[in-house]
């Protein structure tokens, strides 16, 4: 007859059977666990390791120089004659004589730079923006929420315009160059951050945790940068990288208007999405593979965006 | 007078389903039975299965991932009998809100946010009896009269954030008699709503009953409400019924120790002061399996070994009074007998 | 109610207000300043001077802010360098045909994009489902400027089935009256006008209707998934209602009420998104204009519209804002 310690262990066993495992292991982990399984999330994540593979290893997997015009003889003479793909040159050659498969290899890290220090920007500055703000509204009393106003109202004004025209006025102001359209790309992004900061620290701030804190006299510096800030960041991560899409969209956008590199040497995908958009008729390979590079490459970051803004979001689990 | 009972509930079971994971069953063969005239309580703690028995009744449950077995035999106003779970949607469709009815648990979430009152107690009116206008208008006022709205006029404009919680759940309870069904199922519907509106709310559920001689089903984790109120009650553990028995019987003999622990944890005006109360010990993740034993024993005070031989069968000890429990409080010496 | 809309037009003015400060300052930040910036390239020194005087550049900076903002209020916002006419004028020249334009994008994003993303939602899953958000995703990160061209090069070069330019084809003799060619087609019966300004409308406008295509599907799918979720929903089914009933008043009636206000932020993408599109079929609209401009350092064109885009977009933002209070009865009372 067995003892009533070992029934209970029998129990717990039975118990332990049934009971799930992985109870809130954290929000990050569980919403990490949930990715890995998550096809749209393992697509975008393979694209974009695919993407930084390439840009990182550059010059390595390039066949040839992307600058030298190694095949201008055979372009030069007849203007309308295009060297689409061939076993030489896998993507073909570009208008100057140039092989476009090492062009678009090299072209991959900088349109990386363009998209990390233009996103980068619009993310630094307007967390900074943000952060400040929401902690303003939510801890500094009334002094703080008027700052936190005036901070809204400047952050306001910058959204009142769509995003490629402050970027195009930001550039107006700069001069031609791929630092300009780094720069006004990233700061039409500061409002976005700014806002989607700030309304999540302010929506932690009337949260039970923060009254806590404060009603034990923890230091408002502390409250905010130790608690505050780590769990409204979240949603700007989400939103760095869905901005890395659209920064690298915008950037050929700007090229497009005229704003961009006015050097053509070094590749970049979106200035050679824009060069060659005036030989669409005759040559469009000269076009798409920049645009497919770009238009997959943005999809990458997109999907990686949406799958960790779904598994983040607790109204979504089940 | 014994006529057939209105709604006969037998063996419903409800499993969800999930994918790469053990199936979860929530309502495990339960049975028991409504008449014309009667409240019957069921009373559980949350997720013991009493919600997802109501939604299964009524047609509710989602339909992909959901396995549904049983039968419920409900007898319509013609006199012909119909298994709720084996009909076709369009068909229930019709049922819902003519002859079964719900009312649900926050009156706040369960009404439209955008959609004036008084329109969303004439569309029931204008979908099953074809009144349209004013006079669906008119009848819809008389209705909120009659839940005890004042001004009921006025109040057909309002919207729902414009009224106050008690008078939310009248709506709703307006909205689930306009077409006087022969079955009203409650769920839980004073658990959002400040004491004293509750029982005004009991009391209006109860005058109704007693009015139009509908069968109530009034679904609680509260004995206080179940007291004052159901004829009868079924006591659910884990997706399966425990204790079954009419309400002063309950009351004066519980049997199983669950139902004897949810009675002991209640605070009484005319107990003693200094008198601790005696909660029911862990909580209800701490359960086992019905397949390997009764799924209460980690928590009963009364296990033994037997307990763990599988599940206990359903006896009965007086005419009516069911428990499923190998070693019941106080089995009255000579009354046991094999039950359902 | 009018009490919150006036308070909802005061938060505005103060919008308004500091972008013009803003701009204020833009101008004078320009490459080689403005008396470069803001002159054609053969001015001579003295009208230099000049500009230098007239815009009072060595007056305090409240008296230049008060001489600029009093410009503005008159609607002299300086010359265009490219044409020579005031930059009003300019503007009114070419609005109708980006706001003709922009109907027509919106008008085929909410067409197709609300019925797709409510089927997305209710057969959340199925291959609808991952069409609708795949190819929405697709939307968004697809330059604007390349569709177009791609879109002028199969379907009006190659395949000629739209024209390829302009807004009109050069043999239909129109009436114009508001230069909406379409509303002008229609008010003086001249059906073929019409019917060819609608063709010449359609490519771009399908370009420029991509982003908020892609937008309306996804805020429609994540919004009606959201509200067949909620508990009213089910209130609904248990009264036993038809699906049709619970579809218009229950779900939808829910559910539009982000995707309103979400079309009037869009209308900004479309201001932006006009500039890319015109410019590839040529079609004289603001947007082209502002192409132009970049292209040419046209700075008081770039000034003007911006400033007048930036207005226009603020005030159709307060538009929303208020037609949705008209909506959500919650919000009235606020």
């Amino acid at each position: 007859m067995p003892s009533r310690t070992q029934r209970i262990d029998r129990l717990a066993e039975l118990v332990a059977a049934r009971r799930e495992d992985g109870e809130g292991r954290g929000v990050w982990r569980e919403a990490f666990a949930r990715m890995r399984r998550d096809p749209m999330a393992i697509t975008g994540a393979a694209i974009v390791g695919v993407f930084l593979l390439v840009a990182v290893l550059g010059e390595l997997i390039a066949p040839y120089s992307p600058t030298a015009q190694t095949w201008g003889a055979e372009v030069f003479p007849n203007r309308n004659v295009f060297v689409g793909p061939r076993a030489e040159n896998w993507l073909g050659l570009d208008n100057l004589g140039r092989d476009q498969f090492s062009r678009m290899v090299i072209g991959a890290r900088q349109t990386l730079l363009v998209g990390v220090v233009a996103a980068g920007l619009g993310f630094t500055a307007g967390a900074l923006l943000g952060g400040v703000s929401g902690a303003a509204h939510t801890l500094g009393g009334r002094a703080g929420r008027r700052i936190d106003t005036v901070l809204m109202r400047f952050t306001d004004m910058m959204l009142a315009l769509p995003t490629l025209l402050l970027a195009v006025s930001i550039a107006a102001l700069l001069g031609q160059g791929l630092t300009t359209v780094m720069v006004a790309v990233g700061a039409a992004q500061i409002p976005i951050f700014a806002r989607l900061l700030r309304g999540a620290m302010i929506a932690q701030g009337s949260r039970d945790y923060v009254l806590a804190a404060r009603a034990l006299g923890a230091r408002r510096r502390r409250i905010a940068l130790a608690h505050i800030l780590p769990n409204s960041m979240g949603p700007v991560l989400v939103q760095l990288t869905l901005s890395l899409a659209t920064a690298i969209i915008d950037a050929a956008a700007l090229s497009y208007l005229g704003l961009g590199n006015p050097d053509p040497s070094v590749p970049e995908w979106g200035t050679m999405l824009a060069d060659a958009q005036r030989f669409l008729g005759g040559a469009p390979q000269l076009a798409v593979f920049p645009a497919l590079a770009i238009i997959v490459t943005a999809l990458g970051f997109t999907l990686m965006g949406e799958a960790m803004r779904e598994s983040l979001d607790p109204r979504l689990r089940n | 007078m014994t006529r057939s009972p209105l709604l006969d509930v037998d063996e419903l079971s409800v499993a969800f389903t999930r994918r790469r994971r053990r199936d979860v069953q929530a309502v495990d063969r339960i049975s028991f039975s409504l008449r014309e005239g009667r409240i019957t309580g069921l009373v559980g703690e949350s997720g013991c299965g009493k919600s997802v028995t109501s939604l299964a009744l009524m047609g509710l449950l989602p339909a992909r991932g959901v396995r549904v077995g049983g039968t419920a035999r409900f007898r319509l106003g013609g006199g012909d009998e119909v298994d709720l779970l084996a009909l076709p949607a369009a068909r229930l469709r019709d049922l819902r809100g003519s002859e079964i009815a719900m009312v649900f648990q926050d009156p706040l979430s369960s009404l439209n946010p955008v959609v004036p009152i008084g329109r969303q107690v004439a569309e029931v009116l204008t979908r099953h009896r074809g009144l349209k206008g004013a006079a669906a208008r008119g009848q819809a006022a008389e209705l909120l009269a009659r839940v005890g709205i004042p001004d009921p006029g006025r109040r057909l404009r309002e919207y729902p954030h414009e009224l106050s919680g008690g008078m939310r759940q009248r709506a709703l309870i307006a909205m689930a008699v306009a077409c006087r069904p022969r079955l009203l199922i409650a769920d839980e519907p004073t658990t959002a709503l400040d004491v004293t509106i509750q029982a005004q709310i009991l009391e209006l559920l109860a005058g109704l009953v007693a009015e139009e001689g509908t069968a109530l089903l009034m679904i609680t984790h509260d004995l206080g409400v179940v007291a004052g109120l159901c004829d009868e009650i079924n006591v659910l553990y884990s997706g399966r019924t425990v204790e079954g028995a009419a309400r002063h019987e309950l009351f004066a003999a519980p049997t199983h120790p669950y139902t004897a622990g949810l009675l002991g944890s209640i605070p009484r005006l005319d107990a003693p002061r200094d008198e601790p109360l005696t909660p029911i010990r862990g909580t209800v993740d701490d359960a086992i399996g019905w397949d390997d034993g009764c799924a209460f024993a980690p928590r009963c005070d009364r296990f033994a070994e037997d307990c763990l031989g599988g599940p206990p069968p359903m006896r009965e000890r007086r005419a009516g009074h069911r428990f499923r429990c190998l070693h019941p409080t106080e089995p009255a010496p000579g009354e046991e007998s094999e039950g359902r | 109610m009018l009490r919150f809309i006036t308070r909802r037009v005061l938060t505005a003015v103060p919008t308004l207000f500091g972008l013009s400060v803003l701009l204020f300052f833009w101008v004078r930040l320009l490459p080689g300043g403005p008396e470069y910036a803001l002159l054609p390239e053969d001015a001579s020194a003295e009208q230099r001077a000049a500009l230098r005087r007239a815009m009072g550049l060595d007056d305090p900076i409240l008296v230049q802010y008060g001489r600029f903002a009093l410009q503005l209020l008159q609607g002299d916002m300086g010359t265009s360098l490219q044409t020579g006419r005031p930059v009003l004028t300019e503007f009114w020249m070419k609005f109708p045909a980006t706001v003709e334009l922009a109907a027509m994008a919106m008008l085929i994003a909410v067409a197709v994009g609300i019925p797709l993303g409510y089927l997305a939602a209710r057969r959340r899953g199925g291959a609808l489902d991952a069409l609708a958000v795949g190819g929405s995703l697709l939307g968004i990160c697809t330059p604007v400027f390349f569709l177009a061209f791609v879109l002028k090069l199969v379907f009006a070069e190659q395949l000629g089935l739209f024209p390829s330019a302009f807004r009109q084809s050069p043999g239909i003799d129109a009436t114009r009256i508001t230069g909406f060619f379409v509303v002008d087609g229609i008010a003086t019966r001249e059906w073929d006008a019409a019917a060819d300004a609608l063709m010449h409308l359609f490519l771009p406008g399908l370009a420029l209707s991509s982003i908020p295509l892609a937008v309306i599907v996804r805020m429609t799918r994540a919004s009606v998934i959201e509200v067949l979720g909620e508990d009213y929903v089910r209130t609904a089914e248990a009264k036993g209602l038809r699906r049709g009933t619970i579809r218009t008043r229950h779900v939808l009636r829910n559910a539009m009420l982000p995707v309103v206000t979400a079309i009037g932020l869009l209308s900004g993408s479309l201001l932006a998104g006009a500039v890319l599109t015109e410019s590839v079929f040529a079609f004289g609209g603001i947007g082209e204009f502002i192409y132009a401009a970049t292209q040419t350092r046209d700075y008081p064109v770039l000034l003007g519209f911006i400033l007048i885009i930036a207005t226009v977009y603020v005030l159709i933002n307060l538009l929303v804002d208020i037609s949705y209070s008209l909506l959500d009865p919650r919000v009235r009372v606020s």
